[in-house]
């Protein structure tokens, strides 16, 4: 028999057997007994928490409050309760047991050693009660606390048999909306078929998957699902936690997405992009390099960034380079310089460092290139011909005017002053179209600003004029105007640009050869008809002497004429070469 | 009957033409004149202007002073005798430019480069307008 222990017990009510169980108790001297009668006297007792280890009920089934200490018994979770009868009433006793009362005795069977187990068994079995209640309770708050949606369904009719607050809560639907609700109410159409063969195969295994789940307010979610088969309620039932992985998704698919980005913009991207280890050797190069430098990546990793730049520029861009690792901002632009490409040209190259070698992940510096050859060569094109424009300007004696027409403004060259003696920037703060026209030569004037009116409404792009032109000095010179209208989209002028050449030396030389050619038809002129004449004469006398008769006379004379004829010719001759040397 | 008139500044000219035209039986006694205004003054007389039937076969030097072959020829052109004048052009020049002038006159029947030589003057028997007279 166990050890007696100290115990504290009420014993309420009386009945006839009363003496004999407060007897049968008191032959144990470690309990403690109290006694009181009457459901408020009870009430009250219990209330004044006195530490009541046991309480042992004496119903008389006959008074009328039988029921009520009953029922307030029955609410007393954590006093074991033993009910002494005086009734042999079966019924009393099983209405007790499913009160949740530890024991009950019939009177008759009351004797010390039974009392005390009975107490005793009352005291332990209300320990194992409330054990098993703690652990159920635990198991509860497991399932209806998860933060996790958790249901459990009939493994083959799929009907919700019980969910818990998460899923209430993300679903949207009531705990009651779910009851009357079977799983395959959430799916989708298009899953439909696939998961009802899914789960015809595998009603008694666990299952695991990720589906798509229709909410209440219609929202498609992706959920991956665990399912457990289990005996719930001694039913065949099956036990699903559910995990929502709609955000995860699309967080993982927007990183996917960022990340192919970011890949395609190396990759395809017009830049070259390569990542250069602390000795600046190439431990990444962006496959653009094929399309900038004609070179494959796996030509340039493991060399030196410096190795195919230009020796002329190389020295400078390494003092350059080696900067960026001090550099505050950790970014550096490098100047332009020369890159050999797999061609074996000189590409010019565009690029910018930054430092990224304490970044874990790249560990290096990144550079960012471009090719800027065409830039350059643009550049260098431009300001040769550029150069090219302000040697010509010098070196020739044109004015250069450029009138607009939107302004009334017009750009005079330098020249100006050089042919007219007029200052430029002077003559550019005056109405250009007077000033000119009031400088052209007066018996021209007319017919210029005639010719100048023609051209301009009739659509044509350029002229060539001859005129005589006023110097500063009073003095006119011949000039040339060639001039170029350029015109807008409607055809209308927008601007004159003109080069007015100096031709009055080319006029002089050519007055000198028009005279040198009127001497020159003189001499010609002198040619067929003095020299001729005398000729004519000889010619004509030898054929005379040729026919004459043989008369030394004659003869004579003819000879003497022929004389005559040839001194002619001879005076003839130099007069002609007096003329051609003055 | 055909007359031959020679006209000449240039008296070596004049002297060797004559002999020509006489050695070739085209005139044994052609005028002579020293300038064109002598010529147009012996066309002018009395005797000729009445004289309907008389030809004249005219050598005309182009360049004499006072008046030229040119001016003569566009005198003539208004001159009664007009139609009864044939010319043969004579110079010394050999600018082609006075053979075309020459040609834009009616009564020039032929252009002579000087000197005037025996062939010349054979050629001249054959020309048509004068043919008949030799």
């Amino acid at each position: 028999m166990q050890q007696s222990l100290s115990l504290h017990i009420l014993l309420f009510g009386f009945i006839d057997e009363t003496e004999t169980i407060l007897g049968a108790l008191k032959q144990d001297p470690n309990y403690f007994i109290s006694q009181c009668s009457g459901l408020e006297s009870l009430k009250r007792v219990l209330s004044e928490n006195c530490g009541v280890d046991i309480l042992i009920l004496q119903l008389d089934y006959r008074e009328d409050d039988c029921q009520n200490i009953l029922d307030f018994v029955s609410q007393q979770k954590d006093l074991p309760v033993l009910i002494i009868s005086n009734t042999r009433i079966r019924k009393h006793a099983y209405e007790a047991f499913a009160l949740g009362i530890e024991d009950y005795i019939h009177v008759s069977e009351i004797n010390p050693p039974s009392l005390k187990r009975s107490i005793y068994f009352a005291i332990k079995r209300k320990d194992y009660k409330k054990e098993i209640s703690n652990s159920e309770f635990n198991y509860k708050t497991l399932f209806f606390s998860s933060p996790l949606p958790m249901w459990v369904l009939d493994r083959y009719t799929l009907k919700f048999l019980s969910v818990n607050q998460a899923a209430i809560e993300h679903y949207g639907y009531s705990e009651q909306e779910f009851l009357n609700m079977k799983a395959s109410d959430l799916w989708i159409n298009e899953e439909k078929e696939k998961l009802q063969l899914l789960i015809k195969e595998f009603t008694n295994d666990f299952l695991q998957d990720t589906v798509f789940h229709k909410k209440k307010n219609g929202t498609i979610i992706t959920v991956n699902f665990h399912s457990k088969p289990i005996f719930y309620n001694g039913r065949e039932a099956r036990l699903s936690l559910i995990r929502d992985v709609t955000e995860n998704l699309r967080i993982r698919k927007a990183l996917k997405d960022s990340e192919r980005r970011f890949k395609s913009l190396v990759q395809e991207g017009s830049d070259l992009i390569a990542i250069l280890d602390e000795d600046f050797n190439y431990a990444y190069i962006s496959p653009s390099v094929k399309s900038i430098l004609s070179l494959k990546p796996k030509d340039l990793k493991g060399h030196n960034f410096f190795d195919r730049m230009h020796p002329e520029d190389r020295n400078f861009l390494i003092t350059f380079c080696k900067s960026v690792k001090s550099n505050l901002s950790g970014k550096i632009s490098l100047p332009f310089y020369r890159v050999e490409d797999g061609m074996g040209y000189w590409r010019f190259m565009e690029t910018k460092l930054t430092n990224l070698l304490d970044f874990e992940p790249i560990k290096g510096v990144v550079i960012n290139s471009r090719d800027v050859t065409d830039l350059v060569e643009q550049r260098n094109r431009l300001s040769d011909s550029l150069s090219r424009y302000e040697i010509v300007s010098e070196a020739t004696s044109d004015i250069v005017t450029d009138y607009s027409f939107r302004t009334e403004k017009v750009k005079i060259s330098k020249s100006l002053f050089k042919v007219f003696g007029y200052d430029p920037k002077e003559v550019e703060k005056e109405n250009f179209r007077d000033w000119w026209l009031s400088n052209v030569h007066e018996d021209d004037r007319l017919a210029i600003r005639e010719k100048v009116i023609d051209v301009i409404e009739s659509g044509e792009r350029s002229f060539q004029l001859e005129y005589r032109f006023q110097c500063a000095d009073g003095s006119f010179k011949n000039i040339l105007d060639r001039s170029y209208i350029v015109r807008d989209k409607d055809g209308k002028p927008a601007r004159i640009i003109g080069s007015k050449q100096d031709i009055t030396h080319q006029k002089e030389q050519m007055k000198q050869i028009e005279q040198r050619n009127v001497k020159l038809e003189e001499i010609a002129w002198e040619q067929s008809h003095m020299v001729r004449a005398p000729l004519a004469k000889i010619m004509g006398l030898i054929e005379l002497l040729k026919i004459s008769e043989n008369n030394p006379e004659e003869t004579n004379d003819i000879l003497k004429k022929i004389l005559n004829s040839a001194e002619d010719l001879d005076a003839v001759v130099r007069n002609i070469a007096e003329k051609t040397y003055n | 009957m055909l007359e031959v008139i020679l006209v000449d500044d240039d008296d070596i000219v004049l002297m060797m033409q004559r002999k020509m035209v006489s050695r070739c039986e085209i005139s044994s006694t052609p005028i002579i004149f020293k300038s064109a205004i002598d010529t147009l003054d012996y066309l002018n007389s009395e005797e000729n202007l009445n004289n309907i039937e008389k030809k004249y076969l005219i050598l005309l030097d182009i360049n004499m002073p006072m008046m030229s072959g040119w001016q003569f020829l566009d005198l003539i052109k208004e001159h009664p005798l007009y139609d009864q004048i044939h010319v043969i052009m004579v110079t010394s020049s050999i600018d082609q430019k006075d053979r075309r002038k020459a040609e834009t006159y009616q009564r020039v029947i032929d252009y002579i480069e000087k000197p005037v030589t025996l062939k010349h003057c054979q050629n001249l028997k054959q020309l048509q307008p004068i043919s008949e007279f030799f």
